[in-house]
């Protein structure tokens, strides 16, 4: 037992040690990487106009689907679960093998499509193309490829590319306000890098 | 605007609350701080369940996979000796702990000779590792067979994620160093290619002399990932050669005071070959079609047996299809054909010849599973499914599981479980009947032939196990894990011929395992993250049999705890110090008894710049020298001791 009093006593010098010879800790720090593509995720779905029939299908909830392998932790989640959104509040479901019936694509207003999914994405887009659902993705390349959203981490900081065409293509709107700020890309082969 | 958006950082909870009021121009400037890990989502699983992030491994210091495993809390890793490792979770340790199955991107490590898994035989360049995600409790049901206590997934990164070039040195009290580089082929082709070499020390016995047992080792290999232009077809292919020699010291146990032991010398070497097809049928079915083939061959200069070798080809089918809204079914079909082969010891000295029929002993295992996955409603999961399988010893086997996820409110989630899981029966279960009656001609010894039944009957060990497991979170400050089992455990199979000694734990028939886990995790603040875990386990053995005169105890201690705690001081340093308790384990004599013990390993990491890491490593830095883990045979078990090591990496 002395041996564990040893190791502790040991333990709790070193810890107070790095604790008092912290400086007052970098308050820097903000987000980790998936919350802050979350958040995004949340204000992208914010400036984006359904067509009304979507909008008005009896779904109490926004429905934020993530296909694949869920990129987002806990506190990711949490960020932006249940928040509101036109009369409505956001329900993230997520379909970690990647696959889902028609009936629950309907039911989903947002994309986000996983990492995971990188490989088979031009035959993901090619389902999700006749929705009015928004596509969002941190794969690279993702809006040239077809995609509406992509997230693009450069630096310390995340920024976002949109193909305004894909938007158009699946009947939404996303406000000029959002469109200002992305670096705006088209549909093409070359995107595939 | 080029400051960064601060965000008050606040040690309580609500951490996340008004996040989502954030312009989008705040967060455009919001700073992404990379050292800060999240926490995984596996709220959402209805079993005990834990990930090792490629993040994790990096801050752990380890330089091989069985030192990564220390990290899960409720497995038991105790180190034997330089090579050998005993990890089980939920009891049943062994030299090889035959309840758990491990896979590496589902290729069984399971080894049909000594129905475990021989860990000095698997690494990796550890950064090349996406993720390690571990089940305790049975996994049968969907991942077959011997999945009884507890499924270890080993999954390496995808080799679009390994184009930079990685070369890791370490050296100190172990050398190692590992090189790793990927190309881009074509538009979604990508391949990579790595070689490691390791070096580790030996134990200390109990008198403190070095028991001359270091380890070499040497592997290499290749990963491969293609798809085609609209996505429906991906191909994965991987595979890997390795060699490794050390010594085994049979006096290691003994209180000789010189170190002129005598050594076996044992030469491991083998590869394997893999390849998997993914077929992106549509939005709502995907299937895989995968097909290894894994040789392994083992030289030994003083054991019986002298040499073992095995051949493994596995074919394996996959469908997940979404039915509708509420149900997901999964099913399945694998083919896995074995041939082993093993050869007696013989020395001259003996007066006869020892010899084993069959030469070959083939083993055919087929299986059969579905799984429902059914979203009952949005508070409400059920997974419902089995596996079937035949065997040679074994004509049919069933695997059912009942699993049932409530997310009770938001942030708590309660689970629980009931399921059947078996061992199959290995090579080294079979009965042999013996006969001294032939001459070998060359030598004019007897031949002492053991005849093994190599297709007899024989009735699988077999748990069932109730489980119920509560999670609560609070954003990623907080969270807590708690997991409870009974688990009805009949070991039916025993090793009653030469090999028993490998297997001291087949002594308990009967028995039943009561456990308790928890695990918390509490980040104060977004640079400081504690992880505390407790695991209690109380075995009841209900009947015993005694096999080679031994009467077996209880191998597995009943108390774990870890404490892990990170720092990031600043942005380019790191400290981890990590504490360890195992509780005390009785042997059959009081020599063999294996002591509780702390141990505390620390690393310290130094970021020099974005492709340049160093880290200064130190393994049981309180330096109380102790054992891990009593083999059921050994006397004094081996002693593990203070090491340090200094590593670099660079990437670029």
């Amino acid at each position: 037992m002395s041996n564990i009093i040893k190791a502790l006593r040991f333990i709790s010098i070193l810890i107070l040690t790095v604790i008092v010879s912290l400086p007052v800790f970098s308050q820097e720090k903000v987000f980790g990487e998936d919350t802050l593509k979350a958040l995004y995720s949340y204000k992208f779905a914010l400036f984006t106009e359904w067509p009304e029939a979507k909008l008005n299908d009896g779904n109490a909830a926004l429905e934020f689907c993530i296909i694949g392998r869920n990129p987002f932790g806990q506190s990711a989640m949490d960020a932006i679960q249940d928040k509101p959104i036109k009369d409505k509040s956001i329900h993230i479901e997520v379909y970690d093998s990647g696959v889902l019936s028609e009936e629950s694509l309907n039911n989903c207003h947002v994309a986000y499509i996983s990492n995971s999914e990188m490989q088979r994405l031009p035959a993901l887009l090619n389902s999700l193309q006749q929705f009015p659902i928004l596509t969002i993705s941190d794969i690279p390349g993702f809006s040239k490829r077809g995609g509406m959203i992509t997230l693009i981490k450069s630096g310390d900081h995340i920024q976002f590319e949109i193909n305004p065409d894909a938007i158009k293509q699946a009947a939404l709107t996303v406000s000029s306000k959002i469109i200002e700020l992305a670096t705006l890309v088209k549909t093409s082969n070359a995107g595939r890098n | 605007m080029l400051c960064c958006y601060v965000y008050p950082v606040s040690g309580l909870a609500n951490e996340t609350k008004g996040l989502e009021q954030l312009s989008i121009e705040d967060l455009m400037d919001s700073k992404v701080v990379t050292a800060t890990r999240s926490e995984q989502q596996l709220t959402d699983t209805a079993a005990a369940a834990y990930v090792i992030t490629q993040d994790d491994i990096r801050r752990s210091g380890a330089t091989n996979i069985p030192e990564a495993l220390r990290m899960v809390p409720g497995l038991h890793v105790a180190r034997i000796s330089s090579t050998k490792w005993a990890i089980s979770a939920r009891g049943f340790n062994g030299v090889v702990a035959d309840k758990l199955l491990v896979l590496m991107d589902g290729r069984s490590l399971y080894s049909p000779i000594n129905k475990g898994v021989f860990w000095d035989i698997q690494d990796r360049v550890l950064d090349d590792i996406e993720r390690i995600e571990v089940i305790r409790g049975p996994g049968a049901s969907l991942w077959g067979a011997n999945a009884v206590n507890g499924v270890i997934n080993i999954i390496t990164k995808h080799s679009a994620d390994t184009k930079e070039a990685s070369l890791t040195l370490f050296s100190g009290d172990k050398h190692g160093a590992g090189l790793r580089k990927g190309w881009q082929f074509a538009d979604q082709g990508y391949t990579r290619f790595y070689g490691k070499f390791l070096r580790d020390d030996s134990f200390d016995n109990r008198l403190g002399n070095d028991a001359n047992e270091e380890w070499t080792s040497g592997r290499g290999g290749f990963r491969l990932d293609w798809a085609n232009s609209d996505g429906k077809h991906a191909l994965m292919a991987q595979g890997d050669l390795y060699y490794g020699v050390y010594n085994e010291n049979d006096d290691k146990n003994q209180e000789s005071l010189s170190n002129k032991f005598i050594l076996n010398r044992v030469v491991k070497k083998g590869g394997n070959i893999m390849a998997r097809w993914n077929y992106n049928q549509s939005l709502a079915s995907r299937m895989s079609a995968q097909l290894f083939y894994d040789s392994f061959q083992v030289q030994e200069s003083r054991n019986n047996p002298a040499a073992y070798n095995n051949d493994v080809v596995d074919f394996d089918f996959q469908h997940v299809l979404a039915l509708n809204e509420a149900h997901e079914l999964t099913w399945g079909l694998n083919y896995r054909l074995s041939l082993v082969q093993l050869e007696p010891f013989n020395s001259d000295e003996n007066l006869f010849t020892k010899a084993y029929f069959p030469k070959t002993f083939q083993n055919n295992r087929f299986g059969l599973f579905f799984q429902d996955k059914w979203r009952w409603n949005d508070a409400l999961e059920i997974t419902l499914g089995s596996k079937f399988e035949h065997h040679n010893n074994n004509n049919f086997e069933y695997e059912p599981s009942f699993r049932l996820l409530w997310k009770a409110a938001n942030q708590h989630r309660v689970w629980a479980g009931v399921s059947r899981a078996v061992r199959l029966p290995a090579v080294t279960d079979l009965v042999a009947t013996t006969s001294s009656d032939k001459i070998d001609p060359s030598t004019g010894n007897n031949i002492y032939l053991f005849r093994f039944k190599q297709f007899e009957n024989l009735k699988s060990d077999e748990v069932v196990s109730y489980e119920l497991g509560y999670r609560y979170w609070n954003s990623d400050s907080f969270s807590l894990d708690v997991a409870a089992y009974y688990n009805q455990n009949t070991n039916n199979l025993v090793a009653n011929n030469e090999f028993f000694k490998w297997f001291p734990e087949q002594r308990i028939k009967k028995s039943t395992t009561l456990g308790l886990e928890a695990a918390v995790i509490w980040r104060p603040f977004d640079w400081t993250r504690f992880q505390l875990s407790s695991n209690f386990m109380d075995l009841s053995i209900k009947s015993k049999r005694t096999i080679g005169g031994f009467i077996e105890t209880a191998k597995d201690p009943p108390i774990l705890v870890a404490f892990r705690s990170s720092f990031d001081i600043t942005s380019a340093f790191e400290m981890d110090v990590w504490l360890r308790y195992a509780d005390s384990v009785l042997g059959v004599d009081a020599e063999q008894a294996v002591p509780s013990y702390v141990t505390v390993d620390a690393r310290l990491g130094w970021k020099l710049n974005k492709n340049l890491e160093l880290a200064f490593i130190a393994n049981n830095l309180n330096n109380s020298r102790h054992s891990e883990f009593y083999d059921g045979i050994s006397k004094n078990p081996l002693q593990a001791e203070r090491m340090f090591w200094l590593q670099g990496n660079l990437k670029y």
